[in-house]
This record gives structure tokens, C-alpha cells and sequence, in this order.
């Protein structure tokens, strides 16, 4: 749709209405049939003259051939009466044709341009079944162009909702990339971890073993040394037995050195009762006194050599008890290191079982970290491919993202065409500023502002309502508070500075003295993509007023 | 001097012998934790740890002056029962080792 | 000359040890040696009588030399482990009286003329031997108050 097909429309209605009316077809078959009827006529009266001839020649009466020749002037006189008729009739036809066509022109050229609604009125003023056909192809085009603009505006809605989506794919699966980067180096260097656990718990295990084979060594030399320590401690405790065997024959000896100390000491005290009794007995005791003496003397050898042999005995029944005790210290020392040992010989046993369970364990914690090693490689390996997935997909959604803000641009593109035709319907922006403008001119003067206040303030899509007055370029702008609720607004000051009948906008509404509709821009208020709707406004002597603009912030527009 | 049925009782780790003819009474005291014996010589009462029983005959020696130096307990004379020596007591000085703490009843 | 032969005149001691000290009792008042007595003590005797034993089955007091002459004691906690039995006291009323000692050494001629006078108690005087110092005992003093 656009001007070629304008064109087309109106080339197509000037073939079918140029020089011709609608009832061109008719009317010119009545004509004919007047033509051919005249002619069929005139050969008839020509065929009846010359055959009343021939009968006359012939010697028939005349009176026939009068009467045909009366009869055929009044037939030949009616039929050219009625081709002056249908002449006239033609030209009458005619005449409407051309001018139902000049109508049919008008409205075709207002479709052409999308103004439906214009066209539509124009259309009322054919006769019943042109109107009734032209409005049916015009409601037609009206439907269509309606669902066309419903649809651009759910295209454009979705084509915006799809490019956020692809920007937010694009900028998570980048995201996605980065992780999937950053944990393929986070897997790697863990594989590289448990490479060098395997490789230490490898190792561990070798000591391990080692270990136990130490421990079982040791155990075995322990073992060895209980058995070398309980073999001593039977000898000593066998030394220990003969030395008590020793110490009791000395105290059996020391008994008989009691008794031959007893038996001393009586035969001393007997050999000084000898000598008292010798004394006693006066001269006949001196041989007894002697005798005395003598025993006393041998009591007292007697007495020393039991002395002497006590002496020694128990020298050697001190050497007894120092071999005892120090036996019996042998023997507790030898206890002790006995239990000692075999404390060691259960220490080592635990020791030797628990190298045994470390050596196990080191092995299979071996066999597990080289599981794992090989695992975490088949993970890395699969995060590698994963990662370069995740990077295609976000090099996909990078383009995806990029052919969405190329559908979003064509979804406004579209919009935008569709905004071209003027429906009666609230989706158009044509129809919406067609509105304001009969409001305008049903307002007072001077009035503009408030008209724009109430108008901006009805329409929540609305950033920017202003009017510029063609002779004075006098600038009357509404900003929507609502809109803008709250936030900083930029300042429309330098618009004022600024001679606004040069603007786009300004000149697209003078140029086409029609509602226009221009591509979008990002709008110095809320700096937000919105496109400028204007629309001249025309005197009762269609001079221009003014212009009338309106810049519709696009997200809200879609939301209507 | 000869001492016919003496009293031989043990006191003070002693044997004492006392003439049977001044003996009154001769019971063993109740309530006390181990046997004491009463021996009441008339005016005296004696408690002693264990009577042995009657020595048939006693010959009594005197006290020497070598005893009387180093010992000056009143008695009659020393004697020999059962081998052991014995000190007669004289039964109107009794020894203060043996004199009980209670006076006589009657 | 009768004085050298007087003076070189011996008489025949009985040797014993008594708290440390050697004692000469004169072989003439000893009536016998004996050992381990049993003693009975007597209450309220003083510390030089032992107690009462018997002996040729007659009682016998028996003292303690070592207190009489050196003021210690012959046994310290136990039975005197010899006891001579001599005669005590003047002549007219002397007594077997047994002496607890130490031990009964030997029988010894001791000079009379040697012995230094010392008279303390029971020891008459005092004889150097090469062994010893003897204190020499008059045991007729024995019955005689201190």
C-alpha cells in the first residue's frame, strides 16, 4: 500500500470512468440497439418498398404499398424518436458518470494516501450501489488496514518483548559462557589437584606399605625380644630360687653358728663357774682353775671362730642377699621390661594393624583419587564441550539478539505504516489528532492550552501535546505530568528558541494538509523512543491555522 | 617362815601371795571389761588381775637389806610358786599396787 | 723383802661389762654366772632393781650393774643377758643378789695395790689394765644406803 497503489486504484478507476460513465455499458447498448433497430427498420422498409415494386409491376393494387410507406414513415418516425431519446439519455448518463467519477477520484485518492475515513465520506455521496459497493471494499480495506494496525502494534509489542528476551538470552548466556569458562578452569585445575592427590596418596601408599612391613618386622623382632626378656627373667628368677636356696643353707649355718655361739658362750659361762668353783675350792681348784682356764680359752676360740665364720657366713649370706636383692631387682626389672616389652610388642601389634589399615586404606584412597583424577578429566572434558556450546548459544543469541532489534526496528517500521491509514479507531494516531483537532476547533481561541491540557491528561501515551500557530509560530506545549511522574524532565526551553514551522513535522503537515505521521525519534523529554503525530489545522478558507502535534511514547502507545 | 594354803594371785604383773587365813571373800567384779578379781582381807580390799589358786605350802624368806634398799613396798617375805618368785603379802600393809579403789563392803 | 711380795699381791676378779664400763667383782662373792634370767619386775622398786628371779630355787633379786655404777643400763629394753649371782651385803648379813651385765669377760688377778681408791657408790677404786680401766667393786656396800 502507498502511492504507487494509489496510483494504481486511481488509473484503475480512470480506465474504467474515463470518457464513459458507470452506465456507460447501458447506455451504450441502447444505442445500439436503436442503431441496429433503425438500420434492421430501414432495411426492412427497403426490402418491403421494393417488394411492393415488384408486386406493383406485378399489377398489385397501391394502396398496399401506401399504406406500408405510411406505415413504415410512422415506424421509421417513432424509432428515430426514440434514438433521440436514448441520445439524450446517454448524455445525460453521461454526464453523471463523469461526475460520480470525479467523486470516485477524490475517494480513491484519499485511500491512496490511508485516509479511510475521508474516503468513506467521500464515498457516501455515490448513488446507492456504488456507495454500497465502494464502502463495502472501502470497510473491507478499513478491516484490513485496521487489523493491519492491530497487528503491527502486537508485532511491534512482541518484536520488543522478543528483543528483550534476546538481550537478556544474549547477555546471560554470555554470562553463561563466562561461568562456563571460568569453571572449566575451575574443573581443570581441580583435576590437576587430584592428580597430585592421587599422585601423593600414590605415594602415601608406597609409605604405607612400607610401614607395615616395618611393623610386622618390628613385631617380629618385639617378639623375639619378649621372648628373649622372659627367658632372662626365668634364669634370673632360676638365680634368684638358688640364691634363696643359698641364703637359707646360710641361715641354717647361721643357726649353727647361733648354736656354737650358744654353746660358746655356755661353755664360757661354765668355764667361769669353773673358775669360781676353782677359786672356791682353794689349792685343791688350781688344777681345776686351769682347767677352767683352758676351757674358757676354748670357749672364747670357740666363740671368735664362730665370730669368724659368722663373720664370713654372713659376708657370704650379704653376697647371698645382694644377689638376691639383686636378683629380685633382676627380676622386677626384668618384669618390668618384660612387660614393657610385651606393652611394646601390643604397641606394636596396634601399630603393625593400624599400618595395615593405613596401608589399606592408602591403597584404596589411591585407587579412589586415580578414579577421581580419570572422573574429573571426563568432567573437564565435558565441561570443555559444554563451554564451547554455551559460547556458540551465545554467539547464536548474540545474532538472535541482534536479528530481534532488526525485527523490533521492522515491527516499528511496520507500525509505523500502519499508522499511515486513517481508521475510525482508537489505534489511530490520525483518527486520535483528528479528534483533538475538531476539539481545538470546537474550543474558543486562545483556548489552546487548556484544550491540550485536558487532552494530554486523557491520554497516558501522550508525552508532548503542542500547537504552533502558523502565523505567529507561537508554541502552546502540554507535557503529561503523569507520565513523567517524579522523574527530572528535560527542558522544552530550547524548543522555543527554535522556529518550529521548520520542523519536520511542521513542514510533513503543511505539505500533505493531512494528518502525517513521522519515523520514530528518541524523544528529549523522556529519552525514550516516541514518534510525532501532526496534523494542519485549516480555516473556513482552508488557509493553514496551524499545526497540531502530539509525540506518542511508543511502550505506552503498544500498551493501549 | 612357812606359810601353809597361801593365795596365789597375779597383779600389776606380780605374783602376790596372801594368807588364806585372812582371806574374807574372793569374787570376781562385775562389769568391768576384763576379769578382775576382789580379794577382801578384812579391812582390805584387794583387786587383782588372776588368782592362780592356793600354794599348799610357801616357805617364805625374809626380805634381804639389798631389796629393802631398791624396794620398799611393805610384805611379808618372798617365796617360790612354780618356780616363780612370789612376794607374800602382808595382809594388814597390803602393797598399793594391789589395794582396790572401792573400800569393802561391810 | 715382804713389802715387794705384798705389794705384787693379787686377787682374783671376775671381769664383766656393765654400760660401757668394766667392773671387777672379786671372785669370792661370785656364786655363779648365768644367763637370760627372767626377771620379774616389782611396782614401785627404783630403776636399779630389776625385779625378782629365781635361781637354786630360791628368789633372787637381781640389780642392774650399769645402773649402780655408771647410771646407764645393762639391757635397754630387754632381759639382762648375763646375770652373776653374788653374795651382797656386809659379811654377817650378806644376800645372793644377781647383777645384771653386759657380759662376763674373764676372771683376772687384779693387784690390790694397783687399784686407785675412787670409792663412789659400789666401786671401791679403779685398776688400769692394757685393755681397760677396771672399776673394782665392793659389793659388801650393796646392802648399805647410798
Amino acid at each position: 500500500m502507498g502511492r504507487s497503489g494509489r496510483r494504481s486504484g486511481a488509473t484503475r478507476g480512470g480506465r474504467h470512468l474515463n470518457g464513459s460513465s458507470a452506465a456507460g455499458p447501458v447506455v451504450a447498448g441502447s444505442v445500439r440497439r436503436a442503431i441496429w433497430g433503425g438500420a434492421l427498420h430501414a432495411v426492412l422498409v427497403v426490402c418491403g418498398w421494393l417488394l411492393l415494386q415488384r408486386a406493383v409491376a406485378a399489377g398489385a393494387p397501391r394502396w398496399p404499398i401506401y399504406l406500408f410507406l405510411v406505415i413504415a414513415v410512422l415506424l421509421a418516425g417513432t424509432q428515430a424518436l426514440r434514438f433521440a431519446q436514448t441520445l439524450a439519455r446517454a448524455r445525460a448518463t453521461r454526464h453523471e458518470a463523469l461526475a460520480q467519477g470525479k467523486e470516485l477520484r477524490r475517494a480513491f485518492r484519499e485511500f491512496g494516501v490511508g485516509d479511510v475515513v475521508r474516503g468513506l465520506a467521500i464515498t457516501r455521496t455515490l448513488p446507492g450501489h456504488l456507495a454500497t459497493s465502494f464502502q463495502a471494499g472501502a470497510s473491507s480495506l478499513a478491516s484490513m488496514a485496521q487489523r493491519f494496525q492491530d497487528g503491527s502494534i502486537g508485532v511491534a509489542g512482541a518484536a520488543e518483548g522478543v528483543e528483550h528476551v534476546a538481550a537478556e538470552l544474549a547477555a546471560g548466556s554470555s554470562q553463561q559462557a563466562a561461568s562456563a569458562v571460568e569453571i572449566t578452569a575451575a574443573m581443570e585445575e581441580l583435576a590437576q589437584t587430584a592428580a597430585q592427590i592421587a599422585e601423593h596418596a600414590g605415594r602415601q601408599a608406597q609409605l604405607a606399605a612400607g610401614a607395615e612391613a616395618a611393623g610386622v618386622a618390628g613385631g617380629a623382632a618385639v617378639d623375639d625380644a619378649v621372648a628373649g626378656v622372659a627367658a632372662v627373667q626365668q634364669r634370673i628368677q632360676a638365680i634368684s630360687g638358688r640364691a634363696d636356696t643359698l641364703g637359707t643353707r646360710s641361715q641354717e649355718i647361721f643357726r649353727v653358728l647361733e648354736l656354737i655361739t650358744e654353746i660358746a658362750q655356755e661353755t664360757h659361762i661354765l668355764s667361769l663357774n669353773a673358775a669360781i668353783e676353782a677359786a672356791a675350792a682353794g689349792d685343791r681348784g688350781r688344777r681345776f682353775a686351769v682347767v677352767a682356764e683352758e676351757v674358757r680359752r676354748l670357749a672364747q676360740r670357740t666363740r671368735e671362730s664362730a665370730e669368724s665364720v659368722r663373720g664370713l657366713v654372713e659376708e657370704f649370706a650379704g653376697a647371698i642377699r645382694a644377689t638376691v636383692v639383686a636378683t629380685e631387682e633382676g627380676s622386677k626389672e626384668a618384669a618390668r621390661v618384660l612387660d614393657a616389652a610385651r606393652s611394646a610388642a601390643g604397641a606394636i601389634s596396634q601399630l603393625r594393624d593400624a599400618s595395615a589399615g593405613t596401608a589399606r586404606v592408602a591403597r584404596e584412597t589411591s585407587l579412589v583419587t586415580q578414579q577421581q583424577t580419570a572422573a574429573s578429566e571426563e568432567v573437564v572434558a565435558t565441561l570443555r564441550d559444554l563451554s564451547q556450546v554455551v559460547q556458540r548459544m551465545s554467539r547464536d543469541l548474540q545474532q538472535l539478539s541482534a536479528d530481534a532489534r532488526r525485527l523490533s526496528k521492522v515491527a516499528v517500521a511496520i507500525q509505523l505504516q500502519a499508522q499511515t491509514f486513517h481508521l475510525d479507531s482508537p489505534r489511530s494516531l490520525k483518527h486520535l489528532i483528528g479528534g483533538w483537532l475538531e476539539r481545538l476547533d470546537a474550543s474558543p481561541a486562545g483556548s489552546e492550552a487548556a484544550v491540550l491540557e485536558e487532552l494530554v491528561a486523557n491520554a497516558p501515551f501522550v508525552e508532548l501535546g503542542y500547537y504552533v500557530d502558523a502565523a505567529s509560530g507561537a508554541l502552546t506545549e502540554i507535557v503529561n505530568r503523569q507520565l513523567f511522574a517524579g522523574r527530572a524532565v528535560a527542558s522544552s526551553e530550547d524548543l522555543r528558541k527554535v522556529n518550529l514551522r521548520q520542523r519536520p513535522w511542521y513542514r510533513a503537515a503543511e505539505r500533505d494538509r493531512r494528518a502525517v505521521v513521522l519515523p520514530p525519534h528518541t524523544s528529549v523529554l523522556s529519552g525514550q523512543p516516541c514518534i510525532t503525530v501532526a496534523c494542519p489545522r485549516f480555516g473556513a478558507d482552508g488557509s493553514l491555522r496551524g499545526v497540531l502535534g502530539m509525540d506518542i511514547h511508543m511502550a505506552g502507545w503498544r500498551r493501549v | 617362815m612357812r606359810l601353809d594354803e597361801c593365795l596365789i594371785v597375779r597383779g600389776g604383773g606380780v605374783l602376790w601371795g596372801v594368807p588364806r587365813a585372812r582371806v574374807r571373800v574372793l569374787a570376781r567384779a562385775a562389769g568391768t571389761a576384763r576379769d578382775v578379781y576382789r580379794v577382801e582381807l578384812g579391812g582390805r580390799a584387794l583387786a587383782v588381775d588372776e588368782v592362780l589358786g592356793f600354794s599348799a605350802r610357801l616357805e617364805v624368806r625374809p626380805l634381804g637389806a639389798v631389796l629393802r634398799r631398791f624396794w620398799s613396798a611393805p610384805a611379808l617375805g618372798l617365796a617360790l610358786h612354780d618356780g616363780r618368785p612370789v612376794v607374800v603379802v602382808d595382809p594388814d600393809l597390803p602393797p598399793g599396787a594391789l589395794v582396790a579403789s572401792e573400800e569393802p563392803h561391810g | 723383802m715382804a713389802a715387794p711380795a705384798a705389794a705384787r699381791a693379787t686377787v682374783a676378779h671376775l671381769l664383766v661389762s656393765a654400760g660401757g664400763v668394766v667392773c671387777g667383782v672379786p671372785l669370792d662373792a661370785v656364786r655363779r654366772v648365768v644367763r637370760a634370767l627372767a626377771v620379774q619386775p616389782l611396782p614401785g622398786s627404783s630403776r636399779e632393781l630389776l625385779g625378782l628371779a629365781e635361781f637354786a630355787g630360791e628368789p633372787l633379786p637381781v640389780l642392774d650393774l650399769a645402773a649402780l655404777v655408771a647410771g646407764g643400763t645393762s639391757a635397754p629394753g630387754g632381759p639382762a643377758p648375763v646375770t652373776v649371782v653374788v653374795w651382797a651385803g656386809p659379811q654377817e648379813e650378806r644376800e645372793l643378789v644377781g647383777l645384771a651385765v653386759e657380759a662376763a669377760l674373764e676372771v683376772r688377778p687384779l693387784e690390790i695395790a694397783a687399784v686407785v681408791p675412787s670409792p663412789s657408790g659400789l666401786v671401791r677404786g679403779e685398776v688400769g689394765l692394757e685393755e681397760a680401766v677396771v672399776r673394782v667393786l665392793d659389793l659388801r656396800l650393796l646392802g648399805s644406803a647410798p
